[in-house]
């Protein structure tokens, strides 16, 4: 609890804190160097010189410059179309997301809707139980979207804890007294959601919109379920593919399955697969670090809102 | 309250607010269809179902799946799996993220905080594909940072490839991912404690430690309560994704959980209701549990999910 006027110091001191808070501080400023390491090793490690990672003399500081490697990474197609193919889902899948849950929430949020207990007993169902893998597998098959844009974005559609976030969101935010006097001038429902609701919703929306692009970013399996045609792999299973094949490269040569005479060429592939990883495993880690601090904020209220729910 | 039927005020409403239940539909839609639809087709359990004859042409086998997947021992070994990392989730990775929200709460510089904070929270967006890169970039037995580290100092390398070190890299992993994450629920209920308990405590004389010990570990308890239930709920669904991609054939009698064999066996053997009945037994179990520990949550300390 920091007091304004007088320094964080000072203020321990009068309450007889001092020594707690220092430990407290040390070993969180332990924790956190701890924590932040992985993230800071692959930085390093991405930029430096590929033969110097794998002798393992990158562990606090850079060393070389990797000009190959990121020359390789940059020419790999396949990750450029990986990136495509997710930007294209996540915009398409988040918009669906947003719509379906919008008009959901909207609807389970209004007080005199007849049908909010059946419908709000059949979500709570869901929670507890579902089809499992196969059936759902076996459905999206049946309806013939295996290897289309749809059995990425439509299993998915809708996140009962995002919907029930949002129409808390809405029952709080909106007072009554709009929409009486909205019904007073005539105005029905859909005109009321879309030109009242959904422009106040825009807190809302960012951070449900926010939480569902993250998932489709970072999916992989669905993927792995329902596409087999390469040029529609996401990102993460572009990464993934790309990963495995470097490893058993690596594996390979770790295990002498490489005669002397290709050695030394074979090595300096071996070490830049290697770098290649850690530049691959930057280019995602990076625009986290860099993004996140920003957008932190919406996450961490989005969270709090939807775990005090009533 | 008038006492009109359910069906009587459905039809009343629907005359005036008609245009309620067309903005409805496409979330009753999905639900029916995606979530629904699913159990309907779980009863494939049942049968022996044949993709090309649909679920029309297939024959109805009873429990013939079920009995399948208990007569061979290793169902055992799948369970048994499953539970070890998700036991050991609790007892270690569960404790975790409420002594770091009690200690972040308790930091008194509001900066370092926020940078602490942002610090930890970062690893929950990185994704499952590239944590395990980066979980076996640092791992390699031969030039991963952890057993270069370790063989500098003089200790003896790890090897992680083996079955003994999967769950201890599952669940740091686990940590490292979602422990700074996991505070913010429980940051939120320290944050609503009320100062004047503080400054009565603190005029009672009560260092800094008592007063986490008596104010804040009391007010998350229903907080705890509910993650507990959740997580016990879901013991017998431990994330296939991660499990999948850290499955290597020298640890493969500790990492394969009923989850993973549900995929394989469904989807890469074709076997779709033996792989159905498996998953149907799961959920139920899973339903169980939950209904369970939350009855006992209830009991214990009073809070409970409904």
């Amino acid at each position: 609890m920091s007091n304004n006027k007088i320094s964080w110091f000072e203020n321990s001191k009068r309450q007889g804190d001092l020594k707690f808070d220092i430990v407290l501080i040390l070993v969180i400023a332990f924790l956190t160097l701890l924590f932040f390491y992985p993230m800071y090793l692959v930085i390093i490690s991405a930029i430096s010189d590929p033969n110097a990672v794998y002798n393992g003399q990158v562990t606090l500081f850079p060393r070389g410059w990797n000009t190959t490697g990121f020359k390789q990474v940059l020419q790999t197609s396949e990750l450029w179309t990986g990136y495509l193919n997710s930007g294209i889902y996540t915009v398409v899948g988040t918009a669906i997301n947003l719509f379906f849950t919008m008009t959901g929430a909207f609807v389970l949020s209004r007080p005199h809707f007849g049908l909010k207990k059946p419908i709000t007993i059949m979500i709570v169902i869901t929670m507890f139980f579902g089809g499992g893998m196969i059936p759902t597998y076996l459905l999206v098959k049946n309806m013939r979207m295996l290897n289309t844009i749809w059995a990425l974005v439509m299993p998915g559609a809708i996140s009962t804890w995002n919907l029930m976030v949002t129409r808390t969101f809405l029952q709080t935010s909106i007072p009554e007294e709009i929409h009486e006097a909205g019904e007073i001038d005539g105005c029905n429902n859909l005109q009321f959601f879309w030109r009242v609701v959904l422009p106040l919703s825009s807190t809302i929306m960012v951070v449900i919109g926010m939480f569902y692009a993250v998932g489709h970013w970072n999916s992989y399996f669905s993927a792995m379920l329902y596409i087999t045609k390469p040029e529609m792999y996401p990102l993460q299973l572009v990464l993934r593919n790309l990963l495995l094949n470097a490893e058993y490269a690596l594996r390979a040569a770790q295990e002498g399955f490489v005669d002397d005479y290709n050695m030394q060429k074979m090595k300096e592939m071996y070490h830049l697969a290697e770098s290649m990883k850690y530049i691959i495993v930057l280019a995602t880690v990076l625009p986290i670090m860099v993004i996140f601090p920003f957008v932190e904020k919406y996450f961490v209220k989005g969270v709090m809102v939807g775990s005090l729910k009533g | 309250m008038k006492k009109t039927t359910l069906r009587e005020r459905i039809v009343r409403d629907l005359k005036k607010h008609w245009d309620l239940y067309i903005l409805a539909i496409p979330m009753i839609a999905y639900y029916i269809i995606f979530c629904y639809g699913p159990m309907y087709g779980v009863q494939i359990a049942f049968m022996d179902y044949n993709p090309f004859r649909g679920m029309a042409g297939s024959k109805y086998v009873g429990l013939k799946h079920f009995i399948n997947f208990f007569s061979v021992p290793t169902w055992y070994e799948y369970v048994w799996n499953t539970l070890r990392i998700s036991l050991s989730g609790l007892i270690f990775s569960f404790p975790i993220p409420i002594v770091l929200a009690l200690m972040f709460n308790a930091l008194p510089v509001k900066h370092f905080r926020k940078l602490v904070q942002t610090v930890f929270y970062m690893p929950h967006f990185v994704s499952t594909v590239v944590l395990i890169a980066m979980l076996k970039l640092f791992t390699n037995n031969e030039i991963g940072i952890i057993n270069r580290v370790l063989t500098a100092v003089g200790l003896n390398a790890v090897n992680f490839d083996g079955a003994g070190a999967f769950l201890p890299t599952y669940l740091i992993s686990g940590i490292w991912a979602g422990a700074g994450w996991s505070t913010i629920i429980y940051t939120g209920a320290l944050t609503s404690i009320p100062t004047d308990l503080y400054e009565a405590a603190m005029i009672d004389g009560a260092t800094k430690m008592q007063r986490v010990m008596h104010i804040e570990l009391p007010s998350i308890i229903p907080t705890l309560s509910i993650t507990l239930i959740m997580q016990i709920g879901g013991i017998m669904s431990v994330g296939h994704e991660k499990t999948f991609l850290m499955q290597l054939p020298t640890n493969i009698s500790v990492s394969e959980i009923i989850s993973t064999y549900t995929y394989k066996a469904g989807l890469v053997n074709s076997q779709f209701s033996y792989s159905a009945a498996i998953g149907l037994t799961n959920s139920i179990v899973n339903c169980v549990l939950l209904i369970f520990a939350n009855y006992a949550s209830r009991k214990m300390s009073g809070s409970a999910l409904w």
